[in-house]
């Protein structure tokens, strides 16, 4: 991979393509957890492959591509979702975006629950345990104290727990490692 | 409970994307145009732009095109030349020119590569599944063992080797005790690490000082990021690269502050922390420096000789270059090309071919100073 953003680096426009789209699933699942909608999540990663080719040339390290291309995904996200939430506070006969699950948790209610986290909660849960980020990595991306994130995590938990009291967890799925 | 939310949400599995994803965004992907580095410096010195002027006309009627110099026209991959708006955009080799086997060997496998799945149906099926391909093929994009058989094929052709494991650095002091070469690139010009492969060939990236107004406080060690109080704080402002610029402390102060407001990014324990600021450079004086000084970055390429590499550059028109020789400070003459937002240091040694790329062009980047970098490098140490 890191040949490939150098080589992006450099102006070739074939290793560009080859990194985002390898970086796209991840990306769609980030944003479809952020916006809860297949049409603007595509939005979202389309502005961010636009806004990512033209600013490669400033990223200063290679190896820091996925991170650097998630913290643009994000913003693209979060400034999609706030115009949305205007657009529904302003006409209330639109429907609410329609969920479409993006990772399968292996029980229903806790899909529904995660899906109804509010959106920081939402945002630090799939991060952290569906792309394997570390707390440092998502304290840069959300431009956020790594005590915030901790913080966030701990608490979208406790509301996983409490919503979940009455529905326990299977101890153990068979085959439900990451993809 | 808890322990058992953990386990699901950390073993939860990713659902497949649709197709509709992949082809929205790769609607986007051909519709990208080619861009052009952005210029990092603010326009030069009318004095420059006129030695510039006067030195561009004296090597374009002077030596600058003996009989058997080889130019940019001699690296151009006339297969990956393409028309968008009028505009022409051209691929060089880095590897050699058109007469040596890895020239050659680079676009038999471009050829090959664009005529191959040209659908992209199989790397479609493929997704994000492993191929099963050994990764020194896979450096060269091959995701079939059909990809395999061709390159295998051309390195047997061509007499060339594969370019072995890659190895990226973390440190510049690693990287540069792995190519051992010794300090070639002097100390007026920032590096940083970058990766090198089994058999010799490496790139590293770095920065070039502006040489008029070089600030070697700026260049010794700081860099300086001003931020506004009333709304961010030094933490809500850190950006991962800022760990990895140049591997230096990353100053934070508020706009209108002074030494005692700024505080040294510290992640040397491996958690994010603040220090106050006790450095001896007055803040205001790297904020001059910041501000008279800008840095242009530039990417080195080492390829080794006998290696099949896959790398090209996109310079777009190689008309639009100026091109001379120049002998460096280290005795060893290297080609210059120039164009309004690129510059270029090509250079064949016995064992290597090396190109600088330089994010630069003439509107900021004189060719006296273009050949001011070139005589930073000492070649000679390159075997």
């Amino acid at each position: 991979m890191i040949e490939l953003v150098a080589l992006a680096k450099m102006g070739d426009k074939p290793a560009f393509d080859e990194i985002i789209r390898k970086c796209v699933p991840d990306l769609f699942r980030i944003a479809m957890s952020i916006l809860k909608n297949k049409d603007d999540a595509d939005d979202a990663v389309c502005d961010t492959v636009v806004k990512s080719y033209e600013n490669i040339h400033k990223l200063n390290d290679c190896s820091f591509f996925k991170t650097w291309i998630i913290r643009i995904l994000i913003n693209q996200a979060n400034s999609a979702y706030k115009k949305r939430k205007n657009i529904l506070y302003l006409n209330d006969t639109l429907q609410e975006p329609q969920y479409e699950d993006v990772y399968d948790l292996g029980n229903d209610d806790l899909n529904t629950a995660v899906a109804n986290l509010n959106l920081e909660y939402r945002t630090v849960i799939t991060l952290y345990f569906f792309q394997d980020m570390k707390i440092k990595e998502i304290a840069s991306v959300l431009q956020i104290p790594q005590g915030t994130v901790k913080w966030r995590l701990s608490k979208a938990k406790s509301i996983l727990k409490e919503k979940l009291s009455e529905a326990p967890l299977p101890k153990h799925r068979e085959g439900m490692g990451n993809v | 409970m808890c322990k058992n939310i953990d386990e699901a949400l950390r073993n939860a599995k990713k659902v497949d994307i649709s197709n509709s994803t992949f082809e929205k965004v790769d609607n986007v992907l051909k519709n990208l145009k080619y861009r052009k580095e952005e210029k990092y410096m603010k326009p030069r010195s009318i004095k420059y732009v006129a030695v510039a002027a006067t030195l561009a006309v004296f090597l374009l009627t002077g030596a600058a095109f003996a009989a058997d110099w080889f130019g940019l026209r001699d690296l151009v991959i006339s297969s990956r030349t393409t028309h968008d708006d009028g505009i022409r955009y051209e691929m060089i080799s880095l590897q050699g020119y058109a007469n040596s086997n890895e020239y050659k060997a680079l676009v038999e496998w471009i050829e090959f590569c664009d005529s191959y799945d040209q659908d992209r149906s199989i790397l479609n099926e493929i997704g994000n599944n492993d191929t099963g391909i050994d990764m020194v093929y896979r450096y060269y994009g091959a995701y079939t063992p059909k990809m395999v058989d061709k390159i295998d094929e051309i390195i047997e052709k061509y007499g060339l080797s594969l370019l072995g494991e890659s190895i990226p650095y973390d440190t510049l002091e690693e990287f540069m005790a792995r190519i051992s070469y010794g300090n070639f690139v002097g100390d007026t010009i920032t590096t940083i690490p970058g990766y090198a492969y089994e058999n010799g060939t490496f790139q590293f990236e770095g920065y070039i000082a502006d040489y008029d107004t070089v600030n070697a406080n700026f260049l010794d060690g700081y860099r300086l990021i001003q931020y506004d109080p009333d709304s961010v704080s030094p933490e809500d402002v850190f950006a991962p690269e800022d760990e990895f610029f140049y591997g230096l402390p990353v100053i934070f102060v508020p706009y209108g502050g002074t030494d005692e407001d700024a505080v040294v990014a510290d992640i040397s324990s491996g958690e994010l922390t603040f220090v106050p600021y006790d450095g001896n450079v007055a803040i205001a004086d790297i904020l001059n420096a910041v501000d008279d000084d800008s840095l242009i970055s530039f990417q080195f390429r080492y390829c080794t000789k006998g290696v099949f590499d896959y790398i090209a550059l996109n310079i777009n028109n190689f008309e639009d270059y100026t091109q001379w020789s120049y002998e460096t400070a280290c005795g060893i003459t290297v080609n210059l090309a120039q164009s309004t937002y690129k510059s270029l240091i090509i250079v064949e040694l016995d064992n290597a071919f090396v190109t600088v790329n330089v994010l630069g062009g003439s509107d900021e980047f004189s060719m006296p100073e273009l050949e001011a970098f070139a005589d930073t490098l000492d070649l000679t140490l390159l075997k």
